[in-house]
Order: structure tokens, then sequence, then C-alpha cells
């Protein structure tokens, strides 16, 4: 490549010496050839644009470069030494200095944003004592750095953050690395409004002057116009152009990558269509539709035509395919469905196959499903339709009842669009259809649609392979949810729809930067509900308002504080620990039998069984089997063990247990400062730096893993620290009782996860309270006071738990909050 | 979407609301149990409406008090403890009806410590007066139990005690009981075979105490072989569900040593249903033991019978008025036995349905019988 | 033949897990047969198959609700199974002639409750054990007060005949348990409802894009097992003549553990019918073994829960080994994503 000239801006004396150099870069995902023969040379400062249409390989190309995919072929130099391409992976990468900003933002939500900075960046903040001044002061420095009068603050939950927001955390998170030489953004500016677009483009010219080098992906050519110095367009996993900005334009790159589709990539050996005639009986009509994602689409399609979505990925087109499915049936919003339906998926694995199944299971479900509930599907009848579809589509395997999994790629997306076709459905919805299929499997495959246009059906079709147009009679061109396009077969010409794609709308694409409500902290709603019930108890009997009467009620929730406590790390990373309660009572037992008679014996066997919670976590990790299951099963094993070394309740508690645990000191029970100080523990560990880690796990797992941290560690970590609490649990529970039942504890499993979902928990996301869960185990406990003093029977405690727990549940679904609880 | 949210919220606060009012109609059911099989169950009929005539004066004299006594049952679900609570209902509402008492107070439990700890708790806050204790654990209440005490309440344990100084015990002598009918059993059976033994609730006092006493006897038979311990609860259904469950793994059994708290039925149904001879078991004077075992008398059929008597619900609650009337009560008493042999089931021959053979304990009774002993 | 012999080998690897259990199943009977003294009898296989037979009803209404995947466990069937027995025995109060109408209080009662589970799971989105979990505590409550006020000694001969009849020395409830699960299978390989309910399990998303009524289908499994499991205390109750409280407790642990051994799936996606018979006699071969060798209740426990635990890990290391090799070189199930 010719040394390049860098746009206007003016420069000091810089270092321009090459950076990168891939040669012969190569990739196939058989049978498509995703990157082929591509090289590309960087040098230091340059900002490149990297262009192209959908398929066109820009994702391959990057993921190869930033070792998340080994690559088939090629050499890369960096900074003046080889790499090993063959033990490139993101780490390396990293270490190198080339850092990706991805279109998924990797972000934990229920971090606060310098939060998000620090697991990403720890090795930069090494403090033990003021490592968040360390992390705010970076993340505000980056924010400023990038966005000058950003507004965001650094102690804001991310989650209260709008989109624009998060993305411009994520990418100022990118440029506090200090090692990066190279950043590659991809589509950083999707959901940035126009002012912060700007900044983002003055910081990136600001810095390659500065001898930083970016490789830029967008869609927009108009932005690419402003920051890039070169251009590098690809097409189908080719180099179709590249050159210093000033020899392009938006037009050129735009008429560049319009040319060459459909003519020779795609064979002609298929016989010419005739249009059908349209089937009025058919249709699929919008007036005016508009959801989420979509506006004030107005169409017509009806049967024998194929209507192709074409426009850049993720501009509506599979929302529009998946709202036809979805609301068939319902007859609102100006979207009017005539017809049985059937929809292709595209993301196989995600929602396509079913995976312990056979072919013919897989193909004939949709056919099956069409039928009543209970009908006998006899087995000639399901046979017979597979068969017909299996020798149509030539699906290779050993026979129907292979397991799908055994298949090509390709042959599995024949199953599936055969489970379409077999369900005799009146329009077919295909979703990127021949995705990673080959060619000659294609032609089958545009063969069978139009076919099935012939016979009346309306095929729809959203295709990333602009190729692909020329098999639809009608197009439709989306961009930003909008219909920009709408063409008959016969007027395809691709450097048009090229340029309808590309259009860029003046108006910022992301919304105004809302700041959303900074919400009240997580546990309010039970410290209140607590306060209120202790009154209304203390109403009835004014004694729980003396020191006498608390301490009455604190020996009452000991036991369950600190199961909760224990139970809220483990909720914190998306599990639940189905054994809490009855490793509690286990450990009570072994405390008044093994321990009193034994002492070693008996320490030991605490020890160990302690020891059994982080393996217990280990081997969740290591078999990636539900946490739930594998601790139902360990609670069991609690049980027998406890119900083993003593099968009715007794024992003795050891005097030094119950002298460290539970004497009357003249202030107030020594309890009270073990509860306190567990609890406190408990808080302060979560908010140090590990316990930042460990909730990031809960929230988003990919994203620490990326980030270096360990999955093995964090989630020993956290079922050591549950079982830590819950040993705590029954020794102070052997203190206060002086004995031990087996049986006594296993109510605070479910009692446990009640209390923290009521102190403002959920089950997923890593958004938990050790406080609101205290909170929680309070309210629960008083419930069956308040009970008792209503003269209720005890027998009815139980049932008003659970249904207190139910009715959060269900108040929080009703307030909308939309998070799945 | 929004209708079925609605509904289902709607569906659930009825639950909630239901069971909510349930709770109030049992709660009077748990105070007043519809049925009162103590009366007619009674043996020597004293009714409730003879004169009492120790209470009149002297050194039992009871004086009217408003005074309000809890009873803590830490477990409802067998006849025996229904049985228990219908007499401490019908003595408390006798004795609030002669002015004795002001109110009175039941907590049935699940038999877990936790249940009755909090029974407790609710009993002192609510400041009663006396507190009457079937109890869950014989230590592990103790804690509680002492502040209850530390608040001036008078506790009363029975039938399931606790070790406690200061707190009154109605005890009965389950060691004696257990050898009592063991040795029957050695007797009948020759002194060696295979024997079932069935346990009681586990971890109360009368369970320990009857396994001891078998076990005393046992050990001096060394030909005797206990082929398996039973889990009965004091029930027939669990009893019988216990046995069915290993009864095809088992050699032959000569004799079935129950616990005698209302499990003896359920041995005979387990061996019955499954076509085997019912073996010597002893009886647990339930009414319906006591039918069965009038109708294999004429086959030929020998064995004893004895329980605990569930009417100490009542005799729980007069030790309880005389203590706080400062009746001179002993820390220790002792509850009768009822024993019945061949020849005298003639006697038991028409019990109600569902009770077990139990004197009425009115607070004569429970003079004569429990405090001057 | 070789397209045979790859048929039976195919058979063997799908059903590894129960034909294991059904030889485990023979090796348990000897040993009992030779520890006991008694000898290898038939009867004391049968009896055991009797017993086994409750927990083969419990086993297949847990088997249906972990089929609908995401680890889904149904804890209110102990709750359902008291349920069922007090509400039986109850109503029908010794006479033949209140049978049905309690049998159809029992099945009105078990549709309610599968109702309210699955309404907990599909719209409040509370995870399937938490909700079915609470569930249990509400019907545990309702059956202690229906326990206050009931009488529940006398069973209705019919009732009992169902439950204790012999024919030719086989238990008629052995027989009707055989019939139930071939009607499960049935149901679930050949009507449309089962074939949903096995796609629901395997990917909920994909079943919905394929066209499968989820909701429906999810609703309808939670309503089935509610109504085996209060049929199934009905007939134990029977058995019994009796009812109390707690009697379904034992079956919460043993019906999990019946259907892991009998080579249903945890994660949801496969179930196994005739797996999880063997599984029940299975299950109950090993507690008649422990009981004989004088484990105690905690003992035995254990070893359920070193059982469910030790199956689990070894399905998922054949899932994962097995499949990984399955896979074709090169294939795009995965990978693919457009630039």
């Amino acid at each position: 490549m010719d040394a390049m000239t860098k746009s206007a801006e003016p420069v000091q004396q810089q270092d321009t010496s090459l950076l990168l150099e891939a040669r012969h870069f190569r990739k196939v995902y058989y049978p498509t050839i995703a990157v082929n023969d591509i090289t590309l040379s960087l040098h230091r400062g340059d900002i490149l644009a990297l262009v192209g249409a959908n398929g066109a390989g820009k994702s391959t190309l990057i993921k190869t470069l930033s070792g998340v995919v080994r690559c088939n072929g090629g050499e890369l130099t960096f900074d003046g030494s080889p790499v090993n391409l063959k033990e490139y992976h993101p780490a390396a990468a990293r270490n190198l200095g080339i850092r990706v900003v991805h279109q998924e933002l990797s972000l934990c939500k229920n971090l606060t944003v310098y939060e998000n900075f620090y697991v990403e960046q720890s090795q930069s903040i090494k403090n033990a004592f003021g490592w968040r001044k360390q992390a705010q002061e970076m993340a505000r420095a980056a924010l400023d750095r990038v966005f000058p009068g950003h507004g965001i603050d650094v102690a804001a939950g991310l989650d209260s953050l709008s989109i624009a927001q998060q993305q411009m955390v994520e990418i100022a998170r990118a440029t506090s690395d200090k090692k990066m030489k190279l950043m590659i953004l991809d589509e950083p500016t999707s959901s940035l409004p126009i002012e912060r677009t700007e900044q983002l483009q003055e910081y990136l010219c600001k810095t390659a002057g500065e001898g930083m080098t970016y490789i830029y992906i967008s869609h927009r050519l108009k932005e690419i116009m402003t920051i890039a110095n070169c251009v590098y367009i690809m097409q189908n996993g080719n180099e179709k152009w590249k050159g210093a900005i000033h020899e392009t334009s938006e037009e050129h790159m735009v008429k560049l990558m319009g040319e060459g589709i459909g003519s020779g990539s795609c064979s002609v050996e298929l016989s010419a269509f005739e249009t059908p005639e349209v089937n009025q009986n058919i249709s699929v009509i919008c007036d005016h539709y508009t959801s989420k994602k979509l506006s004030d689409l107005s169409f017509e399609s009806f049967g024998g035509q194929i209507l192709g979505l074409t426009g850049l990925e993720g501009n509506g087109q599979l929302d529009l395919l998946r709202d036809i499915f979805l609301k068939a049936k319902s007859k609102k919003n100006g979207l009017k469905v005539t017809g049985k339906v059937a929809f292709v998926a595209g993301d196989r694995k995600k929602e396509g196959i079913f995976p312990l199944w056979s072919i013919a299971d897989n193909q004939v479900i949709t056919k099956a499903a069409g039928s009543g509930m209970f009908k006998h599907l006899s087995r000639e009848w399901l046979e017979e339709s597979v068969h017909y579809w299996y020798e149509k589509l030539h699906i290779k395997s050993d026979g129907t009842k292979e397991l799908i999994t055994c298949l090509s790629g390709g042959n599995q997306q024949k199953v599936l669009i055969a489970r379409a076709l077999a369900a005799d459905a009146d329009i077919i919805l295909l979703d990127d259809p021949t995705r990673g299929v080959d060619q000659p499997t294609k032609n089958a495959l545009y063969e069978v649609f139009r076919e099935a246009a012939a016979s009346g059906k309306l095929v729809i079709w959203r295709t990333s392979d602009d190729a692909e147009l020329e098999f639809c009679t009608h197009l439709l061109v989306l961009n930003g949810g909008h219909i920009v396009g709408s063409f008959e077969s016969a007027s395809v010409d691709h450097e048009t729809i090229m340029g309808l794609s590309f259009q860029n709308e003046e108006e910022a694409h992301g919304p105004a930067e809302e700041k959303k409500r900074r919400t009240a902290p997580l546990y309010t709603f039970a410290l209140i509900a607590m306060v209120a019930i202790y009154a209304v108890c203390a109403f009835q009997s004014p004694m729980l308002l003396s020191g006498y009467g608390l301490q009455l009620m604190v020996v009452g929730f000991a036991a369950l504080m600190l199961c909760a406590l224990g139970q809220t790390f483990i909720i914190g990373l998306g599990h639940i620990d189905l054994g809490i309660g009855n490793y509690c009572g286990l450990i009570n037992v072994l405390c008044c039998t093994l321990l009193f008679s034994n002492p070693t014996l008996g320490a030991l066997a605490l020890l160990g069984t302690l020891a059994l919670y982080p393996l217990m976590g280990y081997v969740i990790y290591k078999r990636n089997v539900p946490a739930i299951i594998v601790t139902l099963g360990m609670s069991f094993l609690w049980t027998g063990a406890a119900l083993s070394l003593q099968a009715m309740p007794g024992g003795t508690c050891p005097e030094w247990i119950r002298t460290v645990f539970y004497s009357e000191t003249p202030l107030v029970n020594t309890l009270c400062f073990w509860l306190a100080g567990l609890m406190a523990a408990a808080i302060l560990f979560y908010r140090s730096r590990y316990g930042t880690v460990l909730r990031g796990f809960g929230n988003n797992e990919h994203a620490m893993i990326n980030s270096g941290w360990s999955k093995a560690k964090a989630f020993m970590a956290v079922y050591a620290l549950a079982g830590v609490l819950a040993f705590m649990a029954g020794v102070i529970t052997s203190a206060i009782n002086n004995a031990s039942d087996s049986s006594a504890s296993g109510t605070y499993t479910m009692l446990a996860v009640a209390s923290v979902i009521i102190g403002g928990g959920y089950f997923s996301g890593g958004v938990v309270t050790h406080f609101g869960a205290v909170c929680g185990a309070v309210i629960l406990t008083m419930i069956s006071v308040l009970l008792g003093l209503w003269s209720v029977s005890t027998d009815y405690t139980a049932l008003i738990q659970g249904l207190v727990l139910i009715l959060i549940l269900s108040l929080r679904l009703l307030k909308g909050r939309g998070k799945k609880a | 979407m929004k209708l079925t949210h609605r509904f289902t919220a709607l569906l659930l606060a009825a639950a909630m609301g239901l069971s909510l009012t349930a709770c109030g109609s049992s709660q009077s059911s748990s105070n007043a149990p519809s049925a009162t099989p103590s009366e007619q169950s009674a043996q020597s009929p004293e009714s409730s409406t003879a004169e009492d005539t120790l209470a009149a004066s002297g050194d039992y004299a009871l004086k009217s008090g408003k005074y309000v006594i809890g009873l803590s049952n830490s477990f409802y679900g067998n006849t025996w403890r229904k049985q228990m609570v219908s007499s401490f209902t019908e003595a408390a509402e006798e004795a609030k009806k002669k002015g004795y008492i002001s109110g009175y107070e039941i907590q049935n439990g699940d038999n877990t410590v936790n249940t009755q700890i909090a029974q407790i708790n609710s009993f002192i806050l609510k400041k009663v007066d006396a507190i009457c204790i079937n109890a869950a654990s014989s230590t592990a209440l103790n804690d509680v139990i002492k502040k209850a005490m530390d608040q001036g309440i008078k506790i009363i344990a029975f039938d399931s005690i606790i070790d406690l100084d200061g707190a009154y015990t109605m005890d009965y002598d389950w060691v004696s009981m257990g050898e009592k009918k063991t040795q029957y059993v050695m007797d009948k059976i020759g002194g060696k075979g295979n024997v079932i033994v069935v346990r009681g609730p586990s971890g109360a006092a009368p369970d320990v105490g009857i396994y001891q006493g078998i076990t005393n006897v046992l050990k001096k038979y060394p030909d005797v072989k206990i082929a398996i311990e039973i889990q009965g609860q004091a029930d027939a259904t669990v009893t019988q569900q216990g046995i069915l469950n290993v009864l095809s793994s088992l050699p032959k059994i000569d004799a079935v040593i129950t616990h005698c708290g209302a499990d003896s039925m359920g041995v005979v149904n387990a061996f019955q249903s499954m076509g085997q001879e019912v073996p010597l078991t002893i009886g647990d004077n339930t009414a319906e033991f006591m039918t069965w075992w009038n109708q294999q008398a004429q086959k030929g059929y020998e064995t004893m019978s004895v329980n605990s008597t569930p009417s100490c619900g009542a005799g729980a609650l007069w030790t309880a008025v005389a203590a706080l009337n400062d009746v001179k009560v002993p820390q220790k008493m002792y509850l009768p036995f009822i024993y019945i042999n061949q020849d005298e089931i003639g006697q038991y021959a028409d019990l109600q349905a569902g009770t077990i053979a139990s004197p009425y304990m009115s607070y004569d009774y429970v003079v004569e019988n429990i405090l001057k002993k | 033949m070789k397209k045979k012999n790859a048929s039976l080998q195919e058979f063997t690897q799908r059903n590894g897990s129960w034909l294991f259990a059904a030889a485990g199943c023979v090796v348990l009977w000897v040993l009992m047969g030779t520890c006991s003294g008694n000898g290898l009898s038939l009867k004391s296989l049968i009896d055991n198959a009797y017993t086994a037979s409750f927990l083969a009803i419990a086993g297949l209404a847990q088997m249906l609700v972990v089929t609908t995947g995401r680890g889904a466990i149904d804890l209110s069937i102990p709750g359902m199974i008291t349920l069922g027995a007090y509400v039986s025995m109850g109503l029908c109060n010794g006479q033949n002639s209140m049978i049905l109408p309690a049998l159809l209080a029992v099945v009105a009662s078990g549709v309610l409750v599968g109702f309210l589970n699955s309404m907990m799971v599909i719209h409040l989105k509370i995870p399937a054990i938490i909700a079915t979990m609470a569930m249990n505590y509400l019907i545990v409550t309702v059956t202690m007060l229906i326990g206050h006020n009931f009488n529940v000694f006398t069973v209705p001969s019919i009732l009992k005949n169902i439950a204790t009849f012999r024919v030719a020395g086989v238990p008629v409830m052995i027989l009707l348990v055989a019939l139930l699960a071939l009607a499960i299978h049935f149901l679930l390989t050949s009507t449309t409802y089962g074939k949903g309910l096995l796609a629901t399990g395997q990917n909920l998303e994909a079943a919905r894009l394929a066209g499968v009524d989820v909701g429906k289908t999810q609703i309808l499994t939670y309503v089935f097992a509610a109504v085996l499991a209060g049929l199934c205390g009905a007939l134990i109750s029977a058995r019994v003549t009796g009812a109390y409280l707690g009697m379904g407790n034992s079956y919460q642990m043993d019906s999990i553990a019946c259907i892991v051994v009998g080579g249903t799936l945890m994660s949801g996606g496969r179930a196994n019918a005739a797996g999880t018979l063997v599984g029940s006699l299975f299950l109950y071969l090993i507690i008649s073994c422990m009981q004989l060798m004088g484990a105690n209740a905690g003992m035995q426990s254990m070893v359920k829960g070193a059982l469910i635990i030790a199956v689990l890990l070894i399905g998922a290391a054949e899932n994962s080994g097995k499949n990984l090799r399955k896979k074709c070189e090169g294939s795009t199930a995965c990978e693919i994503k457009t630039s």
C-alpha cells in the first residue's frame, strides 16, 4: 500500500511506521469462504475504515485479527515482530496491544460505571484501599478524554444509563488501556447521538495524530468520509478496493459495493421464472404498522410472490419476520395476516434445531403441532411427509433416523426448511435460510422457494446475500425500521439498493440522552416493611420494644439471617442453593454430637464438610450441570448424614461454643455481635474488589472471562462464602438451642430464598443485596410472631411465608419492570 | 396478557384470603375441637358437672382468677394427640365456666423444635400465666423455657417432658412400661425368635424411655433378634406404611412390640393386607384394636394392651390451675398407664371409634391420683 | 444388516441408563434373596414391584414436569399426594357410592393446583422449583385444615380392591401402572401434545418458532402431574387404610431419583416412561436392601442423594463427550454470523 496522506488536520511529527501487516488471511466456514486471501497493512496513525455489505466478511476478519477465531491461513506481523497465529487468542492479542470494542456491549449492568472500569482494568488498580477512588478517577478521566461534557456520573449504576451512555462507557473504557496500540471499533456509533459521534471522531483523529491506530467498521459512509484516512472495501470475503480517503467518495463506495453482485457467483442454470399469479387468499398486509423496532410500515404482499427483505442487518428485517409469525393470530396495530404461517429460523443452534431428536422428528414437528392437541399422529402419516421432503431436498445423511447433530450445517438448514414446507403452511417466513449452505444446495433451495410460490404460497425471505435478491419477485429495503425502498423484481438494481441501505438519516439514530431516574436502593421496600411489621407486632405486645423482647426476636431469626446471607451470594451468581438449610442442620448435629464427644474428630468433620461447598461449586462449573439439581442432591446428602449421626433430636452443645456465641454480656448477648459482624463482613466483602468481580460474574459471565477472570475461581469463591455463612448458622443454632435437631433447619432453604427476593434481589443478573436479605429474613420471622400474637395457629406460618414470596414476585411483574424475576 | 396477570393475582389473593378465613375457623377448632371423645370413653364416668368437692375448700382449694393458660403441643398429627388436646380443651372450658381461669390458648406444632420455640415465644409475648408443654425435644427447649420462667410463667411439662429445674413435670414411667410389655412378649414366644420393634415420635421422652425398657429386657434374651425397627410416629397409618414397605424382605416375625401410642392397628392391617397371619402384637388401647382383639379372642388370640392416657391433657390443665393457686404441687409427678389384660377385654368392647381408653380427669381425680402421690 | 446393528447400538446408547438399572434390579433381587435367607423368591420381587408401583405414579408425574426443560422440578407432588389421600378418604367416608365424586374432587383439586403452578411459571416467570415449593406449602396447609375435621379411617371396598387386589398373585396395581406408563409413552410419542412437550424441553424458543403452543403444553403438563399425584395419594391411602400428614414427603426425593435413574434428562427434552418404572423398582430394591442391612433413614437418604448426583454427573459427561464427537467437521451450526 502506498504511503497515505492524512486528512486535513495539522499534526506534529509522528511515527507512521508500519504497525500491522496481515498477509493472505483466509478463513473458511465450510462451504463458505468468509475471508479470502486478504492482505492488509496499517501504519501508525491510520484510521482505516472497513466497509462492506452484509456477508462481506468484515466481522470475521476482525475476529481473526483479534484472536477470537483461528484463521485457516495467512501471516501476521505486528509492531515489527511476527505473530504465531497457531497460538493466537484474545489474551495474546490484548498483550500485543490490540483491543476490540464490539457491537454487543460487554458491560455488567449490575455494576456502576467505575466498577465496570475496574473489572476490566484491574491490573492498573492495585490498591486494596482507595481502589474505588482510583477507579472513579480513571473512569472520569477516560470519559472526559473521549466525550467531554458527558454528564455521566461514574458512581451511577450502569442500568440507570441510556443505551447511548452505555456505549460511551464501553468506548471510553477501551481507551484507558495504556498498552493499547490498535483499537478496532465495530459500529461504535450505532446508538450515539450526533454530538457524541462528533466527539468520538475528534478523539480518534486527535489520538491518531499522536500515534494510535484504528480500524473503524461502519455503515455510515458520511462518518467514514470524515474520520478515516484510508478505506478498505470487502465484498463476499474478497478485497474489493483499497485506497486513501481522498481517492473515493460516498457514491464511489456505494457503486463499488453494488457492482458484481449476482453475476457469476450464483449459478444461472436455474430455469427461467415466470411470475406466478397472485393468490389473493393468502396475504400479509401492513398498514402503518408500528412496533418497538419498526415504524410506520405499509405494504401488501400476496400468495404467489417471493418478497425479499433486504438492507443492512439489524434494521428491522428480522423483527418484521418475527412479528408476522408471532402476531399472526392477533389483528391489531395494522398487521393483518391471512393464512397459516411457518417460520424457518436463521440461528440454527439457538432457535432452530432440537438437538436430542432425529432428522425425522425435527422435520415433522411443525406439521405435528398443527393438529389437535391429543390427536393420534400415525407413524405412516408422519413418515410419508418426512420421506417426501427428505428426498426432494436431497438431505445428505445416513437415514432419517440419524440424530440431527450429525448433519452438516447446510443439511441442518435443509431440515429446517423441510419442516416449514412439510407443514403445508401458506406463508413461509425465511430468516436467512441459505447461510452457511453450499452452492448446489442453495440452488436446490431457490428452486424449492420458487415452486412454493408457484403453488400459490407467499414466501417472505430475509437475506443477507444480496445476490439472492434476483430470486425475489418483490423487494423491500429496510433502514432504521422504515421501508426506504420497494421494488418489483424486474427493476433490481444493486447499486440503488446499496445506496438506500447505506443511507444515513439526518437525525441521530439513537435517542437523545435521557438519564433514567436514579432509583432508590434495592432494599428500600424490605426495610420499610420490616419496620412496619415490627411496629405492628410491638403494638400487640409492647414487650417487643424492650431489650428483652428484641433479644427474644434476635434469637428467633439468627440462623435464618445467616442462611439468607449465604444464599444471597449464590443467587447473586444466578444459581439457587436448595441445600443450604439442610447443611445448616448437619453442622448443628455435628456440633452437638461429634464435636461434643470427640473434639478433634468433630473439628475435622466440620472442616471437611465445609470444604465440600467450594468443591460443589467447582463441579458445577466443570461439568456445567444445573446448580439447582446438584444442590438438591447434596441436600439429601446433608440431611442423610445428619440423620445417620443423630436419629432423634438431642445432643449437647460444647460449652465453649455457647460461651463464645451465646452468652450474656453487660450490653447485649454476644450473639448480636456475631450477627452484626457477619452481616457487615458479608456486605463489605461484596463491595470489595474481588466481590465486585463476583457480582460481575452474576451479570455478564463472558465479559468477565474476557477480562481475564477465572470462572472456576469465582464459582468456588461464591460457594465457599455461602458455605461459611451456613456453617455459622449451624454453629449458632447449636449455641442457642444447646441441642441439635437435624430436620429443624430444612425450612431455612426456601425461607432464605424468599428473604433474598423480598429484600429486593432478583434470580438472575447479579442484583442482590445482603442488607435486603437480612430485612427479608426478619420480615419472615416476624410473620410467624405476628400470627402467634393474633392467635393464629403456627401451622399457617409456612403458608403465609410462601404467599408473601409469590405476592412480591407478582407485584414486581405487574409493576412492569420487564426484567426476568 | 394483562388479563391473565390480574386473574392470577386475584386467584392468589383469594387463596390467601381463604386460608386466612380458614385460619379463623380452625382457630376455634384448635381451641375447641368438634368431637369430644373423652367424654364417651370415660371408664369411670365422673361427669364434668359432679361436685368438685376438693376445689371448694381446704389444701386444694381453688379461687376465682384471671389466669390465661397456654398449651404448647409439639405435634397434632395422631389420634392420641388429638384426644389429648380435646381433653385439655374440655377441662379448660370447665375451669373457665367455674371462673378459675379467664382464658386459654392452644398452639399445635409440626414436631419441630423451631415451631415450638416460636409458640413459647408468643406465649411469653402475650404474658400468659402458665404454659402446659408437650415437648418436641427434651433438651432443645430449655433456653426458651428458662426465659419464660424468668418472666414468672409457670411451666408444666407433661407426657413428653423436659429436664429443667423449676419446671413441673408430669411423667410416665416409660422404662417400666417398655420392660413390662417386652417381658410379656418374651414369655409368650419362649425367649427366641424375630421381633419387630415399632418406635414412636423420635426425640421425645416417651420413645427414649420405652426403647430403653425394651432393650433392657431384650439384652437378657440373646436368641431374640430385632428384625427391624419401624418409625411409627405413634400413628397407625404411618406404622402400616412402614411395615408394608419392608415386609416382603423380612424373615418370619414372631411378635411385634409396638410403641403403644395408637400404632397397633397399623401392624394388624399391614399383615392382613399382605395375606399373612398377624403375629403377637401388643395392643394400644384404641377402640379399633379392642374391637379387633375381641373378635380374635374367639379364635384363641392372646395378647396384652397398654397405653398412656391421652386425657392427661386435662390433667395438665388442672395441675396448672392448682399451681397458679399456690396449691402444693410436687415438682415431679407421675401419670398412670392403663394396662388391659386378656380377661378384661370385654369391658372395652364398645369404645367410640377413634378414641383411646382413658379416664376423664376431673380436678378431684387429678388431686387424688397425681398431686397427692 | 449394518442398519440393524446400528439401530440396536443406538437403542442401547439412548436407553443405557435404565437398561443398566434393570440389570441392577436383577442383581439386587438376587442379593436380597441370598442375604435374607429366604432364597430367590418371585413373590418378594413382585411385592417390591407392588410397593414401587405407587412410587412409579409419582415418578411419571415428575417426569412430565421435568421434561418441560430449563431445570423444572415439581416440588408440589408430595403435597398433592397427601391432599389426594385426605380428599378421597374424607369424601368417601367408607362408602362405595361416594367413590366417583371423591375421585372427581381429587382430579379437580389436581387441575387447580397444576393450573396455578403453570401460571406462576409461565406468567410470573418464577423458576418452577420455587413456584412449586411455595405451592407445596399452600397444599400442606390446606390438607392440615381438612385433616383437623375429617375422620379418615375407613376405606370403601372398591378402592381398596383396586389398591390391594391380586390377580394370580400379581397385584392389580402393577398392571394399572404398566398401563399408565404405556399411555404416557403413547402420549409422548404419538400426539401433538407429547411432541410439543419434548420440543419445549429441548429448546423453548425453537419450539415456539416451530409452531408449538408452548403455553398450553406447559399448562397441560403441570395439570397432568398434579392430577396423577392426587390419584396416587388416593390409591396409597386405600392401601394403608388411612391418611396422615406428610405421607407424601418421601416421594419428593424418590420421584426425582427414579426418573434420573430411568433415563429422563433433568435438563428436559427427553422422557422415558418405561425407564421410570424400572427406576422406581430399582430404587425400592435399594431401599429394601438398605433396610435389610440395617441402614437407618439417614443412610438411605445419603445413598439416594449420591445416586442422583452420580447419575447426573455421568449423564453430563456422556452428553458432552458424545456430542462433540458426533459433530461433523467444519459444522457451521454455531459459528457463522454475518459480517
